[in-house]
């Protein structure tokens, strides 16, 4: 885990995709099939929330001080990377795991093992290893590379998603993190821009919260970083500010002005924060639909069909 | 004596009453104890100044002969009287010359760190702990999240890349004082052994090392080179040589940063280029901890860096600690502008 760790930062930082593209193609001609489709599956799809970022912040409370970490947390910018580098692995414990080992324990830990889990993975890796685990284990793990490079250098075929990890009950408890198999059902839609938020710190993407057609009102159904389409979607939301609540913005959504997004995600899930109580599943925009009107944007039944069956 | 009278801060820096003389002043005066040749540290147009033969070696490679009225140099370990203050210099691992200053009056003891690091440099003798009343630290990286990484496992990151990215130039911005010579020296026992490409700033340094018995391997002028003789090869000079490496012909460079604040993503995404390297020359966060520990002082001094964590870590444990605000620290150890 600390090797794939350590490419997913350096391939963060390389600026050229070609560039990218060569350096991901030599690491995965170094390992194991099973790695390689390890490696896959966590670049490709999909992304859950395995583990709630309470109980990261709950386990490093008991290693660091309030200030110690507060401190560090204001100059990082970041709390997953701030965890990371503050983390100290415990010597004498197992060998870091390989990237297929680590999906594989995920995989077999029933809920009440999984706070321990993360604890001796967290331990054994370094803090490469650490950073992309406690990314991806919230869910906040992003691929560095692009879907088409991606899809360049696995081949066309999508790593089907054999398993997925979802927390479910109420948050903020530990006994909360659950481990159940899903249903994925990807698909595209049609979503119109609601609101936009700044991220945390100034280098973070923007917050775009994206909504379809419930009968005659747009519901929102999910958030999606602007990534890429962050230009366009920062001056939309200047030109077209309606008001602002706290660090969020909404902007206009009817036939007068809309931005439309032509939307991917790897599933739908339920929710009841949502009004319309469910939610996507690792959504990205895939473009910007030019002059599409509001009218164009999907309907929530469509949606609602692709719920797993309970 | 109290021993907290042996060294006071004024606006030139510390200064000893006692042996009339400052320590890395950042202003010119007239008798100067010099730690090491950073420019921040070591200043020209002072009256006399007192250092190890490197770091005047380095200063008068900077800044020409007459950088001072008048120099004096101390050999490691040798006490010297000045006025009723004794000073002797310990090393300080940091860079070449680098060196403690270890002041000493009517029995009390202040050692001033300048930059310090324990990890293991081939370029220069280690640092030696002293006992004392009251230890004045850096604390560039004064906040636990930083913890440097094997330096051999970020030269072994280059070295691969070298083999992938074969028929790039790989340009690794670092300073020309020190850290260029460490990671030549790291590269060349990591069995590297093609000629390196410095700029003539980086060069003269180089040459200061080599002249003082640290032995660097073939160099190259990257001022002598076209694009093409620099394809798949390495380049170590300061950041604004960067600019010279544009070739209408050639494939962009693969470039670099050497530096500890590479350790964190947002300071690497602003200036790290595509390969980031952590490698410093002071000391991390349990460095300095250790080296408290182990110094046990009356009290801690801290001066340049990120005070604020370590001195809650030195209050937590018992210590007295206090922040040293000196300005003008950090020009060459600070975080990239």
């Amino acid at each position: 885990m600390n090797r794939f760790g350590a490419i997913i930062e350096q391939l963060s930082y390389i600026a050229e995709p070609e560039d990218q593209v060569r350096l991901l193609r030599h690491y995965l001609s170094t390992v194991s099939d099973d790695d390689r489709a390890a490696v896959a599956a966590m670049l490709s799809s999909p992304r859950f929330r395995h583990v709630k970022p309470a109980l990261l912040r709950a386990l490093i409370r008991e290693r660091v001080s309030d200030a110690l970490y507060a401190l560090s947390r204001k100059f990082v910018g970041d709390t997953s990377e701030t965890i990371a580098l503050l983390w100290q692995s415990s010597h004498g414990t197992n060998r870091e795991p390989t990237p297929s080992g680590v999906l594989e324990m995920l995989k077999s830990a029933g809920p009440s093992a999984l706070p321990k889990l993360v604890v001796s993975l967290l331990d054994t890796c370094d803090v490469s290893g650490r950073h992309l685990l406690i990314k991806y284990l919230t869910g906040a793990f992003r691929s560095p590379v692009s879907e088409t490079l991606l899809t360049d250098v696995f081949g066309a075929c999508r790593i089907p998603a054999t398993f997925a990890l979802v927390p479910t009950g109420r948050p903020g408890k530990q006994a909360d993190l659950f481990l159940v198999d899903v249903e994925l059902n990807p698909g595209t839609i049609e979503a119109v821009l609601l609101y936009v938020e700044k991220g945390r710190s100034r280098t973070s993407p923007l917050l775009c919260t994206i909504g379809v057609w419930n009968g005659e009102v747009l519901v929102p159904v999910g958030r999606v970083e602007a990534g890429q389409h962050q230009s366009p979607i920062e001056v939309f939301t200047t030109k077209s500010a309606v008001r602002r609540f706290g660090p969020a913005t909404e902007v206009q959504h009817s036939s007068v002005a809309a931005m439309v997004l032509h939307v991917s995600f790897d599933g739908v899930t339920t929710s009841k924060r949502r009004k319309t109580g469910l939610t996507l599943i690792a959504p990205r925009i895939v473009s910007i639909a030019e002059g599409a009107s509001v009218d164009a944007a999907s309907h929530v039944e469509e949606l609602t069909n692709l719920l797993p069956p309970r | 004596m109290d021993a907290t009278l042996v060294l006071k801060l004024t606006p030139s820096g510390l200064y000893c009453e006692q042996g009339d003389f400052y320590i890395d002043p950042v202003r010119k005066v007239s008798r100067a104890v010099i730690t090491h040749g950073h420019s921040d540290h070591a200043r020209p147009g002072h009256g006399a100044v007192l250092a190890t033969r490197e770091t005047l070696d380095v200063m008068s490679s900077r800044y020409g002969e007459n950088f001072a009225k008048s120099s004096q140099t101390s050999r490691l370990n040798e006490t010297i009287k000045l006025g009723n203050a004794s000073i002797t210099l310990k090393p300080a691992g940091h860079v070449i010359g680098s060196a403690q200053v270890v002041v000493e009056v009517a029995g009390k003891r202040v050692v001033v760190s300048g930059d310090y690091k324990r990890e293991r440099d081939p370029t220069c003798p280690p640092f030696e702990v002293v006992p004392c009343d009251i230890f004045v630290s850096e604390a560039t990286f004064g906040l636990p999240i930083f913890r440097h990484p094997p330096p051999a496992q970020e030269i072994s990151k280059l070295l691969q890349s070298l083999q992938i990215f074969s028929d790039r130039t790989h340009f690794i911005a670092a300073y020309s004082l020190g850290k260029a010579q460490r990671l030549i020296a790291m590269l060349r026992l990591a069995g590297f052994d093609a000629p390196i490409f410095v700029d003539s700033s980086t060069a003269k340094l180089c040459a200061v090392y080599e002249a003082n018995g640290v032995p660097l391997g073939a160099l190259k002028l990257l001022e002598q080179q076209s694009a093409e003789e620099l394809v798949g090869q390495i380049v170590i000079a300061p950041p604004s040589a960067r600019a010279s490496l544009t070739s209408e012909t050639g494939p962009n460079p693969i470039t670099s940063f050497a530096s500890g604040w590479m350790r964190v993503q947002n300071r690497a995404r602003q200036g790290g280029g595509d390969l980031p390297l952590v490698i410093s020359d002071h000391a991390d966060w349990s460095e300095l901890t250790r080296t408290a520990e182990e110094i046990a002082p009356q009290e801690l001094w801290i001066t340049h860096g990120e005070e604020k964590a370590l001195i809650e870590w030195a209050t937590a444990k018992g210590m007295t600690a206090r922040p040293l605000s000196i300005a003008g620290y950090g020009a060459e150890g600070g975080p990239p502008q």
